[in-house]
């Protein structure tokens, strides 16, 4: 009876080990998943000061032109409506 | 002072009890598991401190993903405040430390003869009590010097408790950077920085006691 105490303990125990590790591992790896997720898509959180998302980092400011109707529009409006060209080409910064 | 003690302490005891379970699973575990762990701990080592502390600012946030999952599953009903304060800053540093813990463990757990752990399953201990009577008590000498070294590099940190503390955690190292870049009082910030040295010595010293002590605690035993 005490044997099988003893093995059942040492079961539960190690079983309760492993289970320790994965969550460690979890623990390591998540923040680094995090950071890859919301580096490719800049929707999932918006986190100051800069835009998230690898295609901005990639784009060169334009600066909308101050000829076109869309320049006012852009330059007025608070929310980029992402539908006309000018909000559009607005950048991140 | 107190909250940088406590996070110090709090991450050195964490870190070691997790570094040592990993390190463990390293040496111990086939070598499929044992290099998952160990791929995973070196590139959480080698990414960016910032950059390690802005996803768990994603994943502690009011709707980050742990969030979500606890109302998801039903454990509460509105978002908690996990982030900006004690506890998101020692999770941060945790898991800056736990790779670095683990890291330093690894050689100790693999000088420890595995003929000592087959005699001990062969006279009829389960795995526990081996790990009880035959793992710890040879290496935790070993083991409470990196867990101390853990204490003494987490005592100055300023970037985790910074993005994950948001003002609200205030450790030495923010003191010190308040008192000379805000309010330019230098006699304050030098007399805070001097405690923080004082402090990391004292650990350092511990660690030397410790040293001492188990030289001539081995010396005691091989005369």
């Amino acid at each position: 009876m005490k044997n099988v105490i003893s093995r059942l303990v040492d079961t539960v125990l190690c079983g309760a080990m492993h289970a320790l590790t994965v969550l460690a591992v979890a623990f390591l790896v998540m923040p680094l998943l995090v950071v890859v997720i919301v580096s490719f898509n800049s929707t999932t959180v918006i986190f100051p000061p800069r835009d998230w998302s690898l295609v901005s980092y990639m784009q060169i400011p334009r600066w909308p032109s101050t000829r076109s109707s869309e320049a006012s529009h852009s330059a007025s409006a608070v929310q980029p409506c992402r539908r006309c060209s000018a909000c559009r080409r607005r950048s991140p910064w | 002072m107190s909250t940088t003690l406590a996070l110090s302490v709090v991450t050195g005891v964490v870190s070691l009890l997790l570094g040592y379970l990993l390190a463990f699973q390293v040496v111990r575990r086939n070598a499929v598991v044992g290099r998952i762990i160990f791929v995973a701990a070196i590139a959480s080592l080698f990414t960016s401190t910032i950059a390690r502390a802005l996803g768990w600012r994603v994943l502690l946030g009011f709707e980050g993903p742990i969030n979500d999952a606890m109302i998801a599953v039903g454990l509460i009903s509105q978002p908690l405040q996990l982030i900006n304060n004690f506890t998101a800053v020692a999770i941060g540093m945790i898991h800056i430390q736990v790779p670095v813990v683990m890291v330093g463990l690894i050689p100790v757990i693999e000088a420890l003869p595995r003929d000592f752990e087959r005699a001990a399953i062969g006279l009829g201990a389960s795995r526990w009590k081996t790990f009880l009577t035959v793992h710890l008590p040879m290496t935790w000498i070993n083991a409470v010097p990196v867990g101390l070294i853990a204490i003494m590099a987490t005592a100055a940190y300023f970037t985790t408790p910074v993005l994950l503390g948001g003002g609200r955690v205030d450790v030495i190292a923010i003191q010190i950077q308040q008192a000379s870049q805000v309010l330019f009082d230098f006699g304050y910030a030098a007399a805070l920085s001097v405690m923080l040295v004082v402090m990391i010595s004292a650990v350092a010293i511990l660690i030397l006691l410790l040293s001492h002590w188990r030289r001539s605690v081995r010396a005691r035993g091989s005369s």
